[in-house]
């Protein structure tokens, strides 16, 4: 039993220490209800499926698991998780998460493809991502009152 | 310019006096047409548009239109209302928001390919053509620029290339008809990062405007324009505030505009056929009462010099 | 032989041209009589519009048209067609009511009337061509594509077909002045056939005019905007002719005295007066319409708005009292009195022509009343045009026998 104790403490250990370098900067632990672990398998995600006019947006999965209020928020596909937050389930270890992850998250493009026009009211991977990203970020002031903030926020200007 | 030998004789027919009429009959058998079944629109969803302007960039680039002098990505464009031009067939206007002054509303402009288009029927030369798969296109080969199109336009939409000395012609948005017939969709809507602006067969669209409406009646007001106006457009609008608030007009009637010619143009055989009896008659009648007085007058002086 | 000929050729052509074109005169006596203050104004005039109209082939139409997109007709239509085709059904109105209705006293006013008709017609078109973008296809709705369900598909047929019907029908008077007495045998043979062709095209596209503008419900002023609109353009355009006979006769007669006869001058009081009383006629039937019209579009609330007090300004101002007026002058058999009204019934008609095509459409866009004032080149190119119009009918007027009898085919 003991040893079992030991085992969990130097993983947390561990996890403690790696987890500033694949959060990022950004990671604001203990502003958000990831705060107990702070643990976030998927990091950064890089969304490049617009990469011939844009950067690929660097996207920071883990920050925004922090600020999340649950993982249906973004993940609606996920919807037993609506009542709890992503961390009642997820704090566990990056392995765990992974496991987790594989039966109950599904990556954006893996439904959401190219626009349908049999199915209008069916987003794209575009409308998905930017639909998701504008229920916060439109109340946030950075979107939708100057075009500019497309590329100062999340699309660098590809160069050249 | 090619004349061939069909067009040249129901030209010549339409010059004999009995075909004049036959033109506006047909004319007017054609008010049961309800539009082609299957024909695609567009539904701008305005609670969903953030006012990047990539519609206006991406429709700037499939239709080769000249780069305009200010950048997609400047924002000052915002502070006059707009309209499509000819080098533009799509606008963006910014209003503001009453009810969240913090998120001002986006307004895209551009054709909205009526169901029995005004511009149509206005047009003397048939230049224009609401085309089976939905797009109302123009051909500026017939087109003399009398500009009576965009006079009957009940949306300001045709826009005029007033600056040309030879080739003038009307501009506005095609619907990006080439592209549908490739199977691919109007460059606004692939642009548009939300899918404010989505493509596809008006009747879905009808339907995904009014689910839409239902399943979420506090961001939207109950009305879906485009489905009645101007006897319905392919373009379909919902939005979080009132119409009027977005420039848009709310008066037009629900039948198409070609409805308040019809009547007109049905009187146009009856003139044909009975003004020259009626005029014909009195012109008999009034020789006849000529040449009977003189006749008369001329009795009675032969009849004065008598003394019968 | 030959020689010879080609001598006596070119002389008589040189006679004909002098006797013809130059009245009679030398080259340098009709130089010399050329120069009076109307012409030396119409040369300034032309001098700026017609350079005008150059350079529109060079910079497009925004050079001569003050048009925009949302403003597609200004006053080239407003002014040329609008106004233009109703104040020109004086050919139509007067050769119906001389040929088919047996008003044989207004023989003396009938090819005066036909003249102004075929005139007014003919620079309408050149208004017309000059607003176009490509005027070099003119003809296209007659021969490259049928837009039949078109209002304005109808306006261009009939005016391509009565601008021929009326020039057939003043053929008789070219023909005199070319002594070409076989030729107006046939033209006179035909008279008949084109009044009535012309009363048809003429109902029908007087009132298209006004038909024009039913396509645009939404834009148009409520209180000009009525299903009755071809009605009233058609009605008007009656009582336009009649008061723009008494205009062109007046005019013709003070200016051009030396040109008319006996014939002219001696009847034109008295059928004046007889113009005047059928104007006034005219006048109180189309009032009648307009407030039938006005009851039926129940639009009487905006009576009280600037709009309304514009409409009640046309409808008092001219439209009733021009009929008063003309009423008093028939009643008093004051031919100075008539003459007046035929002016204001006529300048009645081009203001309501220009408040439907210019002052009611777009009422509701900001600023409407800034927009739709033309600019300078705009205006000049129509002074233009407005002067060469003036120029051909007095070219016309001193060489074809039309306000006097030419003798020999009497």
């Amino acid at each position: 039993m003991k040893k079992i104790v030991f085992c969990l403490m130097a993983i947390c250990l561990v996890l403690l220490l790696v987890q500033p370098l694949c959060a990022g900067s950004d990671s604001n632990a203990g502003a958000g209800p990831a705060a107990p672990s702070g643990v976030s398998a998927p990091g950064t995600i890089l969304l490049d499926s617009l990469s011939r006019i844009y950067e690929p947006v660097n996207f920071n999965h883990d920050m925004h698991t922090s600020v999340a209020e649950h993982c249906s928020q973004c993940h609606h596909e996920h919807p037993s998780a609506k009542e709890v937050t992503c961390t009642e389930c997820h704090s566990i270890t990056a392995t765990d998460f992974r496991r987790s992850a594989k039966t109950g998250f599904i990556a954006c493009r893996s439904c959401h493809a190219a626009i349908d026009p049999a199915q209008p009211g069916f987003p794209g991977l575009k409308a998905a991502y930017h639909r998701t990203c504008f229920q916060c970020h439109r109340d946030m002031g950075d979107v939708g009152l100057d075009p500019l903030s497309c590329s100062m926020k999340c699309h660098a200007k590809k160069k050249g | 310019m090619s004349l061939d030998r069909r067009q040249f004789l129901k030209t010549v027919s339409v010059l004999t006096g009995s075909a004049v009429l036959g033109p506006y009959t047909s004319a007017l058998a054609s008010g049961e047409f309800h539009g082609w079944p299957d024909r695609y629109g567009m539904l701008t969803d305005f609670t969903e548009c953030v006012g990047c302007r990539s519609c206006e960039k991406a429709c700037n680039e499939v239709n080769h239109l000249p780069q305009p002098e200010v950048p997609f990505d400047d924002k000052s464009v915002f502070d006059t209302q707009r309209r499509p031009t000819a080098h533009a067939y799509t606008v963006v206007n910014r209003y503001e928001n009453t009810g969240d002054p913090g998120k001002p509303i986006y307004r895209k402009v551009q054709c909205n390919h009526c169901n029995e288009p005004a511009c149509a029927s206005a047009c003397p030369i048939h230049a224009y053509t609401k085309t089976p798969e939905g797009p109302v296109l123009y051909n500026e080969n017939l087109c003399f620029g009398c500009r009576y199109c965009m006079i009957a336009c009940p949306f300001y939409v045709p826009a005029y290339d007033y600056a040309s000395a030879f080739e003038p012609r009307i501009v506005k948005c095609v619907m990006c008809y080439d592209r549908i017939r490739e199977g691919k969709i109007p460059g606004c809507a692939e642009a548009c990062p939300t899918q404010s602006v989505t493509f596809g067969k008006r009747s879905d669209l009808l339907k995904l405007a009014a689910e839409k409406i239902a399943k979420d009646p506090e961001r939207y007001i109950d009305h879906i324009y485009g489905e009645r106006e101007a006897g319905g457009t392919g373009w379909l609008y919902i939005s979080g505030v009132p119409f009027e608030q977005l420039g848009f007009s709310t008066d037009l009637p629900e039948k198409p505009m070609v409805e308040e010619v019809k009547g007109f143009l049905s009187s146009v055989p009856v003139v044909f056929t009975v003004w020259p009896a009626l005029f014909g008659s009195i012109y008999a009648a009034s020789r006849h009462h000529e040449a009977y007085t003189r006749e008369e007058m001329q009795h009675q002086s032969k009849e004065g010099g008598k003394e019968k | 032989m030959n020689h010879n000929t080609t001598i006596t050729k070119r002389d008589d052509f040189q006679a004909w041209f002098l006797n013809k074109l130059l009245m009679g005169m030398t080259w340098p006596e009709y130089m010399r009589q050329m120069i009076t203050p109307f012409n030396v104004a119409a040369a300034i005039i032309l001098s700026v519009g017609l350079p005008l109209m150059g350079l529109r082939y060079i910079h497009g139409l925004e050079v001569v048209t003050d048009a925009s997109n949302e403003y597609p007709w200004g006053l080239f239509l407003g002014w040329g067609l609008f106004a233009g085709v109703p104040l020109s059904a004086t050919g139509f109105v007067m050769a119906t009511a001389y040929y088919i209705f047996g008003f044989k006293r207004y023989k003396p006013l009938v090819r005066l009337a036909v003249l102004a008709g075929f005139l007014g017609y003919f620079f309408a078109v050149i208004y017309l061509m000059t607003d176009l973008g490509r005027p070099w296809r003119i003809y296209y709705p007659m021969f490259v594509g049928f837009g039949t369900a078109s209002v304005l598909f109808l306006v261009a047929w009939h005016v391509a077909t009565y601008l021929t019907v009326q020039f057939l029908e003043f053929s008789p008077a070219i023909l005199e002045w070319l002594e070409a007495g076989r030729t107006r045998k046939w033209a006179v043979m035909i008279t008949i056939a084109m009044t009535i062709a012309g009363i048809i095209l003429s109902t029908l596209h007087q009132s298209a005019l006004g038909a024009l503008f039913l396509l645009a419900p939404a834009k148009m002023h409520p209180l000009w905007y009525t299903s009755y609109l071809p009605t009233l353009f058609l009605a008007s355009s009656i009582y336009a002719a009649l008061g723009m006979v008494i205009v062109v006769s007046t005019l013709s007669a003070v200016f051009l005295k030396k040109r008319a006869d006996d014939h002219f001058l001696g009847n034109l009081n008295e059928l004046t007066i007889g113009l005047g009383k059928g104007t006034s006629i005219g006048i109180l039937v189309y009032l009648a319409l307009k407030l039938v019209s006005l009851a039926h579009g129940d639009a009487w609330g905006l009576l009280g708005t600037p709009y309304g007090h514009w409409y009640l300004v046309e409808i008092l101002g001219f439209v009733l009292l021009p009929a008063l007026i003309l009423a008093v002058g028939v009643k008093k058999a004051s031919v100075g009195l008539v003459r007046f009204g035929g002016f204001h019934a006529v300048i009645g008609v081009i203001l309501n022509r220009i408040n439907v095509s210019m002052v009611a459409f777009n009422w509701k866009l900001p600023d409407h009343i800034h927009d739709i004032i033309p600019h300078w080149q705009e205006t000049a190119v129509v002074l233009s045009i407005f002067t060469l119009h003036i120029l051909v009918f007095r070219w016309i007027l001193v060489r074809m026998p039309v306000i006097y009898q030419d003798q020999g085919f009497k």
